[in-house]
This record gives C-alpha cells, sequence and structure tokens, in this order.
C-alpha cells in the first residue's frame, strides 16, 4: 500500500514537474523610466520569455512607478494584483532588510570584491526573501554610488560643513549619517533639484548616470572619486505566480534573464562613461581620492554601522561579510 | 481651393526638381524655397484623411527640402519647413508606429525608436539653422547662458521656429532619455516653448499648451513634472482648439491619467479624442485622424497602463 502512495506521488510529482504551461499573464512593476537601459531589459527579458515558454508567458510591464514606489509594489505583489518587479537592493530590503548590508557605504570597494561577495552571500539572501513569499530570480548590478557636491570633496572633512541630502523617511540611514559625524538631511528625490537650487542641500550621492540623467550635476559640479556603495538589484517574482511555471522551464527562464542583466551592466557601464564624459564637457570637476583619504572613508563608513546594527541586520551578519571581505583582501 | 492647393504643391515639387537639376540659378532655388516654405503649401498634407499617402509623399518632400538646402539656401522659412517635416514625419510614421508595436517585436521597436531620435534631432538642427539665419550666434547661445537676452528679444513671428525646435529636442529626449548629450539641453528647449507661449499663446490652435501638456504630465517631478500645471495646459489647449482636436485628450490620458492610474479618466479622455469630427477637411484632419488611431489603440491597450485591481478571493494584507 505504502508503496502504491509512493508511486501514485511520484506519478502525481512528474505531472507536475512536466505539466504544460497555460497562459500565464505576469505583470511587472518598476521604477525604472520608460525608454532606460534597465527598462530596455527588462523588455528584452519578457521577449525572452515569451519565446522559451513558447508564447505562454506574457509579461505585462509597467515601467516608470506608474504602480507604486517599492513598497507599493511588494505590497501589491502581496495580494496578486502584480507578480513581479525590478527592485533596487533598497527596494529588495523592504522584503528581507538584511539584503541592505550589501549597500552599507565603503563596506565593498569594487567590481571585483562585489562579485565575490554576492556569490557568498546571495543565496542566503534568497532564501530570506523565499520564506516571504517572493522568488529572486536573478541579481543586477547596476553600477556605484558617488558623492556629488557644490564644493570640492576629497576627504571626509571636506564632505562635513556640507549639507547631504539623504534619502527620506529611513530613520536608520539618517542616524547612520549622522553618526558618522555628517550634516545629513532627509529630502524627497522629487525635491533634490530645487533644494541644490536654493541652496538648502549642498551635497547628494547618487550614482553618475542618474546624476546626469536629472542634471542635478548642473548645480553639484564636483564628482568625489570614491565609490560609496554598490547599486544593486533584482528582477523577483511572487511564489505564487513562479509556481505556476513549469519546474523544467524555470532555469531556462533563469538562464535567459541572467544573461539580460549581465549584458545590461556592460551596456550601463558604457553609457556611464558617456555621461561623465558629457558632464565634464558641462563643467563636472571629478576629484580622484588618494589612499589615505579613501581609508579614511572607510573608516568613517565604519562608524555609522552600528545605526544598523540590531535592526536591519544581526551583528553576526555584519561579522560574517567582513569576514569574506577579510578573506577575499588577504587572497 | 485644397484640391488647387495640392496641384500647386505637385507643380512646386516638379519644377523644383527640374530646376534644382538642371541650373544653379539663385533665383530659381530661392522662388522654389520661397514657395515650397510658404504656408499656402501646407494644407495639402495636413487635409488629407488618409495618412499612409501622406507618409508615403512626405519622404519624397524632406529629401527636396535638403536638395534646396545643400545648394546653398538662405532662406530661413526653408529651415523651418525641412525641420519641422521630419518632427511630423517621425512622430507620426516612425516613432507613433513603434509605441503601437507589442512588446514581443522589442527589436523593431528599439530599432525605430533609435530612428525616430535621428530624425527628431535632424529636424530640430534644421530648425535651429533657421534661428541661426534670424539671429546670428543663436546657436551659441545655447550653451554661453545668453538665450534668454535672445528670446526677450523675440517677436511674434519666430514662435514656429521656437515651438518646433523646442518639440525636436524634447521628442528626442523622450525616446532616449538616457542620452545626456541630447538631456543637458531639455531646459534650453524648455525656455524657448515659455518664449513662444508668451509671444503667441493661441499658436496652432493651441500647440504650445498640448506640448506642455506632456512636459509637465511625463516628466518626474524631481525634474519639474507637475499634474497641476498639465491640467492646466490641458484646459487652455481644448478651449483654444475649442474641443476640435484629438491631441490634447490623448497627451492628458497617456500622461497624468496613467501616473495615477486612473482607469475612468483615462477612458473619458480617449472616448472624447474619439469623439472629434474628422469628416471635414480641416487642417487639423490629418492630425486628428493619427491621434484618433492612437487613442483607439490606448483604449484597447489599456490594462497595459493602468493595473486592475486586485483578483478576487486574494486577501489584502
Amino acid at each position: 500500500m505504502n508503496r502504491l502512495s509512493m508511486g501514485i506521488a511520484a506519478l502525481v510529482c512528474t505531472a507536475l514537474l512536466t505539466s504544460p504551461l497555460h497562459a500565464l499573464t505576469i505583470k511587472v512593476g518598476s521604477i525604472a523610466p520608460d525608454g532606460s537601459p534597465w527598462d530596455k531589459a527588462l523588455k528584452k527579458i519578457a521577449a525572452e520569455w515569451k519565446a522559451i515558454s513558447g508564447g505562454t508567458i506574457d509579461m505585462k510591464i509597467y515601467p516608470g512607478g506608474i504602480v507604486g514606489n517599492e513598497p507599493d509594489m511588494i505590497r501589491k505583489m502581496n495580494i496578486g494584483q502584480l507578480h513581479a518587479a525590478i527592485f533596487t537592493g533598497m527596494g529588495m530590503s523592504y522584503i528581507s532588510p538584511e539584503i541592505f548590508s550589501l549597500s552599507l557605504a565603503f563596506l565593498v570597494r569594487d567590481d571585483r570584491e562585489l562579485a565575490f561577495i554576492m556569490g557568498k552571500m546571495t543565496p542566503y539572501y534568497e532564501k530570506l526573501t523565499l520564506k516571504k513569499g517572493f522568488v529572486t530570480v536573478t541579481w543586477a548590478k547596476a553600477g556605484w554610488v558617488n558623492f556629488f557636491s557644490t564644493k570640492p570633496v576629497v576627504y571626509p572633512r571636506d564632505l562635513k560643513p556640507l549639507k547631504l541630502s539623504v534619502a527620506e523617511n529611513d530613520a536608520e540611514i539618517l542616524q547612520a549619517w549622522r553618526s558618522m559625524g555628517y550634516n545629513a538631511i532627509p529630502l524627497s528625490t522629487n525635491d533634490l533639484m530645487t533644494a541644490l537650487q536654493n541652496g538648502m542641500i549642498e551635497a547628494y550621492y547618487a550614482p553618475p548616470l542618474v546624476s546626469a540623467s536629472f542634471q542635478w550635476f548642473g548645480i553639484a559640479k564636483h564628482m568625489c572619486g570614491i565609490r560609496i556603495a554598490p547599486l544593486i538589484g533584482g528582477l523577483v517574482v511572487s511564489k505564487r505566480s513562479w509556481d505556476q511555471i513549469p519546474a523544467a522551464m524555470r532555469p531556462k527562464l533563469i538562464a535567459s534573464a541572467k544573461k539580460v542583466v549581465d549584458q545590461l551592466y556592460i551596456d550601463t557601464k558604457a553609457l556611464e562613461t558617456s555621461a561623465i564624459a558629457t558632464m565634464k564637457q558641462h563643467g563636472l570637476v571629478i576629484h580622484e581620492v588618494p589612499a589615505d583619504a579613501a581609508k579614511l572613508w572607510e573608516k568613517e563608513g565604519y562608524k555609522g554601522y552600528d545605526a544598523y546594527v540590531g535592526k536591519t541586520f544581526s551583528r553576526d551578519l555584519l561579522t560574517k561579510i567582513q569576514g569574506y571581505l577579510k578573506e577575499y583582501r588577504n587572497k | 481651393m485644397n484640391i488647387q492647393t495640392l496641384q500647386y504643391n505637385c507643380l512646386i515639387l516638379v519644377l523644383a526638381s527640374v530646376l534644382v537639376s538642371c541650373s544653379g540659378n539663385k533665383l530659381a532655388l530661392r522662388m522654389v524655397g520661397d514657395a515650397l516654405s510658404s504656408t499656402a503649401s501646407g494644407t495639402a498634407l495636413t487635409g488629407d484623411d488618409d495618412p499612409e499617402l501622406v507618409g508615403d509623399a512626405l519622404p519624397f518632400a524632406l529629401k527636396l527640402y535638403e536638395i534646396l538646402i545643400e545648394k546653398g539656401s538662405d532662406n530661413p522659412g526653408l529651415f523651418l519647413a525641412a525641420g519641422s517635416g521630419f518632427i511630423m514625419y517621425s512622430n507620426a510614421y516612425v516613432q507613433g508606429p513603434a509605441d503601437m508595436l507589442p512588446d514581443r517585436e522589442f527589436e523593431k521597436k528599439e530599432q525605430m525608436t533609435v530612428r525616430s531620435k535621428k530624425l527628431y534631432l535632424r529636424g530640430r538642427d534644421y530648425v535651429l539653422q533657421g534661428l541661426e539665419l534670424k539671429y546670428p550666434g543663436f546657436s551659441a547661445s545655447l550653451d554661453s547662458g545668453t538665450l534668454p537676452d535672445l528670446l526677450a528679444a523675440m517677436k511674434a513671428d519666430d514662435v514656429p521656429y521656437l515651438y518646433w525646435t523646442g518639440a525636436g529636442w524634447m521628442a528626442a529626449y523622450a525616446a532616449d532619455p538616457f542620452d545626456v548629450a541630447v538631456g543637458v539641453g531639455v531646459r534650453n528647449a524648455a525656455a524657448m516653448m515659455e518664449a513662444a507661449l508668451r509671444l503667441d499663446e493661441a499658436f496652432g490652435a493651441g500647440s504650445i499648451h498640448e506640448f506642455f501638456i506632456s512636459y509637465y504630465g511625463a516628466l518626474p517631478q524631481s525634474m519639474g513634472g507637475s499634474e497641476e500645471k498639465a491640467r492646466h495646459h490641458f484646459k487652455r489647449a481644448v478651449e483654444l482648439s475649442k474641443g476640435l482636436k484629438a491631441s490634447p485628450y490623448v497627451s492628458l490620458a497617456s500622461t497624468v491619467s496613467v501616473k495615477n492610474q486612473n482607469m475612468k479618466e483615462f477612458v473619458e479622455l480617449l472616448n472624447k479624442a474619439l469623439a472629434v469630427d474628422v469628416s471635414e477637411k480641416t487642417d487639423t484632419r490629418l492630425v486628428n485622424i493619427l491621434a484618433q488611431r492612437k487613442a483607439r489603440w490606448l483604449l484597447d491597450h489599456r490594462d497595459d497602463r493602468i493595473l486592475s485591481d486586485a483578483p478576487k478571493g486574494v486577501k489584502k494584507k
């Protein structure tokens, strides 16, 4: 009897694994503007998934934040109004706060360190998001964040007298920057241009491509060469939707999405290089950071980590990441 | 009158080909240039009810303009006619159809969008050359910060130049918002449109207001976008066109209504666009037919832009 039950169970499982996919519409939210490189990459993924699934998977993309900001999109995924979304690292941390640990200021230094640490940590983060009902189809690297300011900034002491814009509605981020000794002011991105124009803000951090696109650099004409933190993100699908896709098809979809985002990183780097060249033509001055200044930035950065420990992630998690980085740097 | 205009244009085109190819006669060049750039040559195209026919004819006319320009025309009106022609063609026959392609034709859509951007910039640059002929040093003023002074000195007959430069520039930016080299000039384009609005608010039966519906409706707030301003310009565009243009309704629906995820308003506006009468041969007939084509497509694809409610039975968290 037991054998019979086992046999039936195996048949059921096989049937589930190979069952044909009936038409599945995946509604995908994205804060990336329509026509941006990230939006184009998402459309490419949509086209590839349609081909892989023989036309049965139809992704409807809602770009430019028209279906809400990142917390809104998570809420809509929870109630089944949306089925997937492209998130920034910040957005993914609204699902699992621990993911923010990858975006800590002055923790990871470059692309190679980032690739190493993502290889070590993302399987753990994926388990955390899965527990919340979300499948991380692929992670994406989207560049690095730099300081832009109205006066030259090379050393931390240059930034401290300036009014620094930080993300609004996030008490930990505000506290972290203030505990590092900076004059941090919470501000909505929507108000950044006006705040720069009227002097309410004198510095902000952003990827160069964003600074160029929003033309904030027209006022904050100084870019500090040090990379503050990587900009990461990911394509996340609700488990409810993902489970409707035959198991045999899923690896192909994942591979296709990974291929597209890998190419996206190459494309955005090229675009960023071109954007920096254009900004320089229009008056941007880039201040390279000597080794002693880089060390000071890292030292200052560590002071801010305590603001997150015990609230956003555990001390153990931070120690683990720092341990991996030490291991990598000692190689 | 309209048939006469069409015959007139055909004659001009044939004569132009002959004159330009057979002689370097400056007088002939000027005559053809003046004829092509005059307002008399406009309604044969804009009053047509067959967008495909016009789309097939336009490239010939555009190349003719370029031939005349290459021959050394110094007629600003010819540069304006060429530039506005390229911008109109790109909008109606390249970007418009690209926007309506399904996502599965992603590659084709991308190629067409890239092409539309190139045509917009080509058109913008011709109009800028026309402005340069009228106001030597105009192009340099874009980078030197002296544009506001020049704009303050302009007159009502400069409005078409300002309008088409701004429209071409902004359309190129919208086609590729991450082309920083184009993006840095967006504020100049907006300044030209503001100047045009100040000089002749009623230009093109509210065309400048229409531009600002899309401008304020589509731009993110961080770059100056404003629903309130978009609605103000919508109101004025409808008033100035006496409700006879479909495009203001399409512009507000596809920007503000989508941003607000307001399906009711989206449908109402597009139905108003479809209700505009296109049976009469007016100078807005062609653009109305094209705008109604877009309105129909938007209505058919409303769920691609506005998220429907959560499925029944799913508990809200």
